[in-house]
């Protein structure tokens, strides 16, 4: 937090931005106020004719009497620079000792040493960039990757903010047409302010695109979400305690014991991979009802991959196929109690008992390969890059507009237009329109000094 | 008035509108001994425009100007003859009740309520005096007002209010005629607003209107649909020694054809609207039917409610085809409409443009940032209708007095009150159109509703000596019974015996797996405190209120909680004072736009600072740490070895 404040001061900063080592060139900047008249005073020549915005010059760096480098300057006047004010760029040569003598040298004539990220949060401060580009500058400048600075390149072009402006557009809609019923209930008739659940379904839907197109830094860092699903009393939360060696979800013979969604962490193939607990799945012919499903289909859009829990006494419903069919994650479809019967049923899928743990080795051998598959490769092109913060704000919406959902199927405007308000105050955040102090400070500190 | 007025007093109030009267008893009431100043006592208390109080989010602020001891709704209780809840079908919060008022029996009402403030004040009260007169300046000493000149005398006082509604400067239009005055039949205070403006108040023009009267005998009712108000009829008092209302009559909606909209079209040339007569600005969201017609060209309807102005009045109020067009437009269009095929004009509609001083000149006292001592409400601080009015004066009134004792003042959070929301709004951000509150400006909604308006501020009313002590002890004691009641739906554990889950499913509340307390029994959509009757729960012992707040919290439990955090948040925010006089210049890093806002509204809190229209979070931001680092921000900028830098 102190390290902040000095980025609220209008002064001139200097720094090396290519990496401290040697190398053949290496990149000084300057920014402020002063950055002109300090190469100047550095280079005689440049006082007679000044560098001519964005041409390259070549000028020799003289300090005391001494030239310390010949090096190529460009300068860029306000507000056309990277930060929005004047910036000079020295290119110079490598050399540890010069880059150490040409620092000093600005230092000594006044430049104030730069903070993390400090060139970068000034060209916030003067509307150069938004908060999301400033982002995936650091991510273009930590990719390691080639999809990963893909991903950070596309959401410095602004694809991510055209994309939420069109679902912050749709929101403020909402948002409009549920107030005015609140406000005019006179002048307003009940079919103008209906608002209908297949409005905010679209717009739910533009909000999972964006998830299942990003790319998540957790990827990087690894980890992966298998969520398990099924009919009530499938033995979903039996095979959950097996898979996670724990005791954790309750289990008992009612059907719809596990009302929320239960999380175990465990490692497959040196990645961490949470499995999902979810309320089974009923047969859901009410749209109202439907909503009910929601928070597993919830659970169901952050996975990775699906485990489809099925008893092999029966067959699988056309419910199940559907769901397995309208999410693009790999599943695997999982017959259990086959304590129940004498030998496997004609169809595919996994034979186990999560009672009796047989065949769980087999269910395994096919998790090592799913996890295997799913480890990061060139293949999709991923083309937004979501940070944890960003992942959090999103999931945010998606839920507010499930309880908007719910809120107007059952007749409650006011906590509909709540949820709506909710949502905007979320992308305001995702968007970077609505800033608090310590995101901020987040964002910039995690730079290196001189971007 | 036969009484003789006393040249000197505590408090003196120009103007005896809503704003007015609610000043004048407040300040009296705490204690102030008060004049009550108006061009003529017959017309206290005047509904100049609709004669209705209440409505979406103005019915909340008179069951919070109750509350707090004001009196709007006990003389709207009484003097109101159709009485409706708007938004019957949605949630608690935003259900606001809403009545046609007897014009005459309202102004009777308050002018008995002044008058007895002025023979017999309660114990440790002031007197009230009335006087008629026109108030034509303010005695200004060294930055303080310490009274007013009126129709030659001057009155010396400590405190004064100025409520001037539509007189400040009022200039009527009919059609492209106009002339000076307030309202029909009354002249204007021209020379004050000089005076003002002298004094150093911005002033700036606002413009409202309202609809032609017609004759009752001949409209067509029978062909209309008729309103009957609700049964049993809300009421606006939490004080249930005030007489219960009672609906006395109907209204009837009928609404405009495309033969309407197209004679108002012809004639928009003859409109002061928009031929440029009328400078100021009027209301959007209680538009002319001019203005609706040419924005909403899409529409071919808008509804006409047809309200009478009272029991004995003759005379019909067109709600929704309010206009400054010429009389013989009004007539023609005004024929246009189903059931006043024959209407018979009584007094034609009319526009009046006025004075009103910027509310960001104020403090969230409502006193005068320029002048010491001078406190403005209602319409001269740029807001429309009675009900924002009301609010304002009595909460100037309390202030008034409370400066006048020397305490702080009361500032009402926006997590508090609509009350509070609507100051906040006009002293942080302004005006710039007649300002009205909507629900929608609370983001607090939730909290903010007209069944719980005096848990929420009747202690206030009772700590100022405006609510007598055993009502706000009455209050807590509800308080208490809610709390517990709660408590004991919280810890009374059903289980799912196949009894309860055939009920639940005959009631069609879902189904049941799981034992689970009487609470989340309640939370079930569809489930009222009376089911809890089928499992031994006394519902019928506690008192109505607490079964309505219970059912209403246990309702809303999840959101109430989220905003009762935001709010902790926002006040830890919102409590980040700034110093009036602070020199913006000085912060490093803040754009020039902001210095210059933040130097014109002169916010008290950071959270004010945040509500200034054209401020940018990044602009709160810098304000905020530098605020929060004051010491690194005096400290010297580091050592400079070069006379370079001085250079530029």
């Amino acid at each position: 937090m102190t390290a902040t404040f000095d980025y609220f001061r209008e002064d001139t900063i200097a720094a090396l931005s290519t990496p401290p080592g040697r190398g053949a060139i290496a990149v000084l900047r300057i920014s402020g106020p002063a950055s002109l008249s300090l190469i100047q005073a550095l280079s005689p020549p440049l006082m007679k004719a000044p560098p001519k915005p964005r041409r390259v010059t070549l000028a020799p760096l003289v300090l005391d009497g001494d030239i310390l480098d010949e090096v190529l300057i460009t300068f860029f006047p306000a507000p056309e620079s990277y930060t929005g004010e004047d910036v000079i760029e020295i290119s110079c040569h490598g050399g540890l000792a010069i880059v150490r003598a040409v620092l000093g040298a600005l230092h000594r004539l006044g430049a104030r040493p730069a903070g993390p990220g400090e060139f970068t949060f000034r060209a916030v401060r003067n509307g150069k960039l938004d908060l999301i580009q400033a982002q995936a500058i650091g991510d273009l400048i930590e990719a390691s990757t080639e999809r990963f600075r893909r991903a950070a390149f596309s959401s410095y072009r602004g694809i991510l903010q055209q994309k939420l402006l069109f679902i912050e557009e749709n929101l403020i809609q909402m948002a409009v047409r549920i107030e005015a019923s609140i406000e005019f209930p006179d002048d307003i008739s009940e079919e103008e302010d209906s608002l209908e659940i297949r409005e905010i379904q679209a717009t739910l839907q533009e909000i999972r695109e964006i998830e299942s197109t990003a790319f998540r830094r957790r990827l990087l860092t690894g980890g992966f979400r298998y969520v398990l699903i099924g009919r009530p009393n499938v033995g979903k939360s039996c095979l959950f305690n097996r898979l996670v060696g724990r005791d954790r979800a309750i289990v008992s013979p009612h059907p719809g014991t596990t009302r929320d969604t239960i999380e175990a962490t465990v490692e497959i193939q040196g990645v961490p991979v949470t499995f999902i607990d979810t309320a089974g799945l009923r047969k859901q012919p009410e749209e109202v009802e439907a909503l009910g499903i929601e928070r597993t289909r919830e659970a169901i859009e952050e996975s990775d991959a699906i485990l489809l829990v099925t008893e092999a006494t029966e067959p699988v419903t056309a419910e199940e196929q559907q769901i397995c069919n309208s999410f693009k994650q790999p599943v695997l479809v999982i017959l259990n109690k086959m304590d129940l019967v004498s030998e496997p049923p004609e169809r595919e899928g996994i034979p186990i008992s999560a009672l009796t743990g047989l065949g769980m080795d087999a269910l395994w051998e096919k998790l090592d390969e799913l996890t295997a598959r799913l480890l990061p490769d060139t293949s999709d092109e991923p083309e937004i890059l979501l940070s944890a913060y960003q992942e959090e704000q999103l999931r945010r919406i998606r839920e507010a507009l499930i309880s908007v959902m719910e809120a107007v199927s059952h007749g409650q405007p006011e906590i509909a237009a709540e949820e709506i308000r909710s949502a905007l105050a979320s992308l305001g955040c995702l968007r970077g329109t609505v800033i608090s102090p310590d995101i901020i400070d987040r964002i910039f500190t995690q730079f290196c000094i001189g971007k | 008035m036969s009484e003789k007025i006393p040249d000197s007093v505590d408090v003196v109030v120009v103007g005896a509108g809503h704003a007015g009267c609610e000043a004048a008893l407040a300040a009296a009431r705490m204690g102030c001994e008060t004049i009550l100043v108006t061009f003529r006592l017959d017309q206290v208390a005047a509904m100049s425009c609709n004669p209705s109080i209440g409505g979406v989010a103005k019915g909340q602020l008179v069951r919070e100007i109750d509350a707090l001891g004001g009196v709007m709704g006990q003389v709207a209780d009484q003097a109101c003859i159709h009485f409706r809840t708007l938004n019957p079908k949605k949630g608690p919060a935003v259900r606001s009740p809403r009545a046609q008022a007897d014009r005459d029996l309202y102004h009777r009402i308050m002018l008995e309520l002044l008058m007895r403030q002025g023979e017999n004040p309660g114990p440790g009260q002031a007197r009230l005096h009335l006087l008629e007169g026109e108030v034509t300046g303010l005695v200004v000493h060294n930055g303080a007002v310490c009274g007013i000149r009126v129709s030659d005398a001057e009155i010396r006082a400590g405190a004064v209010i100025l409520t001037t509604g539509t007189f400040l400067n009022g200039l009527m239009h009919f059609g492209l005629e106009n002339r000076v005055g307030g309202r029909y039949g009354d002249p204007a205070s021209v020379q004050l607003a000089v005076e003002l403006r002298a004094h150093g108040l911005r002033l700036g023009r606002l413009k409202t209107g309202t609809p032609a009267r017609l004759l009752k005998d001949s409209i067509d009712f029978d062909s209309l649909e008729r309103q009957p108000g609700d049964e049993p009829p809300p009421r606006f008092s939490f004080d249930l020694s005030v007489p219960a209302p009672r609906n006395q009559m109907v209204c009837h909606l009928t609404h405009t054809t495309e033969r309407t909209h197209e004679i108002i079209r012809s004639s928009l040339d003859q409109s002061p609207l928009y031929s440029g007569k009328i400078v100021g600005i009027g209301p959007r969201y209680c538009p002319s039917i001019e203005d609706k017609v040419v924005k909403f060209p899409e529409r071919t309807s808008h509804h006409v409610f047809l309200e009478p102005e009272g029991l004995d009045s003759d005379l019909i109020y067109p709600n929704g085809i309010s206009t400054s067009l010429p009389q013989p437009v009004q007539e023609a269009f005004i024929h246009s409409i189903p059931g006043l095929e024959r209407a018979e004009i009584v007094r034609p509609g009319y526009a009046v443009e006025y004075d009103y001083a910027d509310p960001t000149g104020l403090r969230p006292s409502l006193e005068s940032t320029v002048i010491r001592g001078l406190f403005l409400a209602g319409q001269i601080n740029g807001t429309s209708g009675y009900e924002e009015a009301a609010a304002q004066g009595l909460m100037a009134g309390i202030n008034a007095a409370l400066s006048l004792r020397g305490e702080d003042p009361l500032i009402l959070g926006r997590d508090e009150a609509y009350i509070g929301v609507l100051i906040d709004d006009l002293v942080s951000k302004g005006t710039e159109e007649p300002y009205r509150l909507f629900t929608a400006s609370a983001e607090h909604r939730l909290l903010l509703r007209q069944d719980n308006a005096d848990f929420r501020l009747m202690r206030y009313g009772a700590q100022l000596g405006l609510i007598p002590q055993e009502r706000a002890r009455e209050v807590e004691v509800r308080q208490a019974s809610i709390r517990e009641t709660l408590q004991r739906l919280e810890q009374t554990i059903i289980a799912p015996s196949d009894g309860v889950r055939d009920w639940l499913r005959e009631r069609g509340l879902g189904e049941m797996t799981r034992a689970s307390s009487l609470l989340s029994m309640l939370r079930r959509p569809g489930a009222v405190m009376t089911d809890l009757r089928r499992f031994g729960f006394p519902v019928d012992d506690l008192h109505p209120r607490v079964v309505e707040q219970v059912e209403i919290k246990v309702k809303y439990a999840g959101y109430i909680r989220r905003h009762e955090q935001m709010a902790e948040t926002e006040r830890r925010y919102e409590s980040l004072p700034l110093d009036r006089y602070f020199d913006y210049c000085t912060i490093p890093g803040l754009r020039n736009e902001a210095r210059e806002k933040f130097k014109r509204h002169k916010p008290a809190t950071l959270g004010q600072a945040s509500r200034i229209p054209g401020i940018l979070p990044s602009d709160l931001t810098t304000l905020y740490l530098y605020i929060r680092h004051p010491q690194r921000a005096a400290s010297p900028q580091p050592e400079r070895e070069s006379s370079l830098f001085e250079e530029k």
